[in-house]
């Protein structure tokens, strides 16, 4: 019987039966179909992961054969079809040295479903344990990074693939505060271009020794956009912090920036460009200025607060008329 | 019912010319023009509940079978499993000393339908009514909230322990009496260890006589990462429209609110101590100095302004970081 033909009598059936249960089949039918939470490529396939109910027995399709784990359901993608895996509220996965995430579909899509603490999350057993983005055009939304062992040396790292966008994600405090931390939460390595990190959450203990930024580029990428992150914590380089090549045309706004006190709130490598607006940076430095360093962008608006009960000033002086 | 059978054929025959996503789309938009859709957020059950229209024996599952409390919903609704509430426009309920609702359930969204006056409702009758959340990640969504006595002193609590609350798009209106004189003493209090709780683009209303107003926002105890933004609160609240009480809170984040507190009364109040970061913050109340207005000494500021008399434009709360 085709699909629609099963369909049709499925409807007929409980539409007979009133709306509630039309409605019920009807989304039962989508959801055994795929179609329910719909792929964003609009062509593409859903794929369901959930550690609670799952299993890497099942085939992923619907979200009451899930899979357990999220790289059994990124095997289970095509690349490029637009696929999306939702990751159902509660979802929890232990990462370690050997059992890593690599994302290696390009334009596969990853989006955790449910707030709070059902939001779904990743825990870092291990200072190895990585989840890595290894093709182009991946997108991670609504999604929790926690580190459950000191001195995680990357929590997300972007393999200098393009195009990637990261949003609504939390990279949480260690599960022992103080203790367990990301040396980075996200390393975008040389030619991680148009990256995308948008309204992300940063968090790690002041008291962290070995958390050195929320956001490391470690080589040459252009057009990266940072944009509405909140990152507080005891990152001693800085909240975003640059190490290798000079990036080019970033765009950081938007974003409050609390690292450790005396450090600055971006850091990048001289002679990178593009342009730093609307941030606020907190720390306790000899100068306003010292809140960003980056020598080749162009500024608007950044204002850094010193002390406690400042009210932030403008972290560079204003432009004038030069002649 | 067989010419309904007839049209729902006709658009499924229809979807199938088209993929699966138009499929989807199409069919959502004849069941939402029935006025039945509305999708829990993740696999779980949508509950329906309705004062106008439903029944305590309904079963909750449809708009048209709705049951008649919140209470009675949240019963039905399974813990930690993407259960969403919906209440219905124009559904009022009243709240007693012996009928309480709590939230109880970890993980379940209570989501209003309707703006304006259609927005439901939920009435406070006696002083000691309430309406608790304690279990985790709840989210509470476009609901108002309205006192009909005088004093009570509580209209909304967030239970101690409980994290990853989220009050989003509520308004807390001003009291039934027109004379001003129904209030809640706190419209919202955020107990202790409340950690990871979001107040976001709520509207706080007293009458301006309304004598037994504290503060809107009550913190009174020590929770960290509490978020409260795009709030406006705006009544003669008598210590400050956002105060913290008991113990400091820790990285608190206040950004873009309005607050106009008893005049002379402070906009936000916090304990000696309390970290974190306040921006965006407006607040009229003439006091002496502009830094009285905003009482958080270990909180760093963004354009965080004052302005005490009318005619003046706001200035800047503390003075400006400089070089030093």
């Amino acid at each position: 019987m085709s699909n629609q033909r099963r369909l049709m009598r499925a409807l007929h059936r409980a539409h007979d039966n009133g709306p509630a249960q039309a409605y019920g089949a009807l989304m039962q039918w989508f959801a055994t179909n795929g179609g329910y939470y719909p792929p964003q490529g609009g062509i593409g396939l859903s794929w369901y992961v959930d550690s609670n109910n799952g299993s890497d027995g099942y085939d992923g399709k619907t979200s009451d054969r899930a899979f357990a784990t999220v790289q059994k359901a990124i095997d289970a993608t095509t690349a490029d079809r637009g696929d999306t895996i939702y990751l159902l509220p509660g979802h929890n996965e232990n990462l370690s040295a050997t059992n890593t995430v690599d994302l290696n579909k390009a334009g596969v899509a990853i989006i955790g479903i449910g707030w709070g603490g059902r939001t779904p999350r990743f825990d870092f057993d291990h200072a190895d344990a990585i989840f890595e983005i290894d093709d182009s055009d991946c997108l991670l939304k609504n999604i929790r990074f926690m580190p459950g062992a000191a001195t995680v040396t990357v929590g997300v790292e972007i393999e200098g693939v393009v195009n990637t966008v990261i949003e609504d994600c939390y990279f949480m405090d260690g599960e022992v505060s103080g203790t367990d931390e990301f040396i980075e939460s996200i390393e975008l390595e040389a030619g991680s271009d148009n990256t995308i990190i948008r309204n992300c959450k940063f968090r790690v203990s002041t008291s962290s020794n070995g958390a050195v930024s929320a956001i490391m580029f470690t080589g040459l990428s252009d057009r990266v956009a940072i944009e509405g992150c909140d990152i507080q914590g005891g990152y001693s380089g800085a909240c975003i912090y640059h190490d290798g090549a000079a990036i080019t045309n970033v765009r950081i706004r938007d974003n409050l920036l609390v690292p450790k006190d005396t450090e600055p709130g971006i850091e990048l490598i001289t002679a990178s460009t593009g342009i730093i607006e609307y941030n606020r940076t907190c720390s306790n430095l000899t100068t306003l200025a010292g809140a960003i360093v980056a020598d080749g962008v162009y500024a608007f608006e950044n204002y850094h607060s010193e002390t406690a009960t400042e009210n932030g000033g403008l972290a560079r002086t204003a432009s004038v008329d030069d002649g | 019912m067989s010419s309904d059978r007839t049209r729902l054929d006709k658009k499924m025959q229809r979807a199938f010319s088209v993929p699966m996503a138009t499929q989807a789309k199409e069919v959502v938009k004849s069941w939402n023009s029935n006025g039945t859709f509305f999708p829990p957020m993740g696999p779980g059950q949508s509950w329906f509940v309705d004062s106008e229209n439903g029944a305590a024996t309904n079963s909750g599952k449809t708009n048209d079978l709705a049951v008649i409390t919140i209470q009675a919903a949240i019963t039905l609704a399974t813990a930690n499993n993407g259960d969403v509430i919906y209440v219905m426009p124009g559904h009022n309920e009243a709240l007693s000393d012996s009928v309480l609702c709590e939230m109880s359930k970890a993980g379940v969204a209570i989501i209003g339908v309707g703006f304006g006056a259609q927005k439901p409702r939920i009435d406070f009758d006696h002083a000691d009514a309430v309406f608790q959340i304690t279990a985790n990640d709840c989210m509470v969504k476009n609901i108002a909230f309205r006192a009909s006595v005088t004093a009570v002193t509580v209209g909304v609590e967030i239970d101690g322990g409980v994290t990853g609350t989220i009050i989003d798009g509520c308004d807390w209106i001003d009291g039934e009496d027109g004379a001003g004189v129904d209030e809640f003493i706190e419209s919202l209090e955020v107990e202790a260890a409340c950690n990871n709780t979001i107040i976001r683009n709520c509207t706080f209303r007293e009458h301006a006589s309304a004598a037994h107003a504290t503060s809107a926002i009550m913190l009174t105890g020590a929770s960290d990462d509490v978020l409260i933004e795009g709030c406006e609160i705006c009544g003669p609240y008598s210590t400050a429209c956002i105060t913290n009480d008991g113990a400091a809170q820790t990285n608190i984040r206040i950004r873009d609110c309005l607050l106009i507190p008893a005049d002379t009364k402070l906009g936000i109040d916090l304990l000696t101590g309390s970290t974190g970061v306040i921006e965006d913050v407006r607040i009229a109340s003439n006091l002496a100095t502009l830094l009285g207005s905003l009482d958080a000494d270990g909180c760093y500021f963004f354009n965080a302004l004052n302005c005490e008399v009318v005619t003046e434009t706001g200035g800047a709360i503390g003075g400006t970081s400089a070089d030093d």
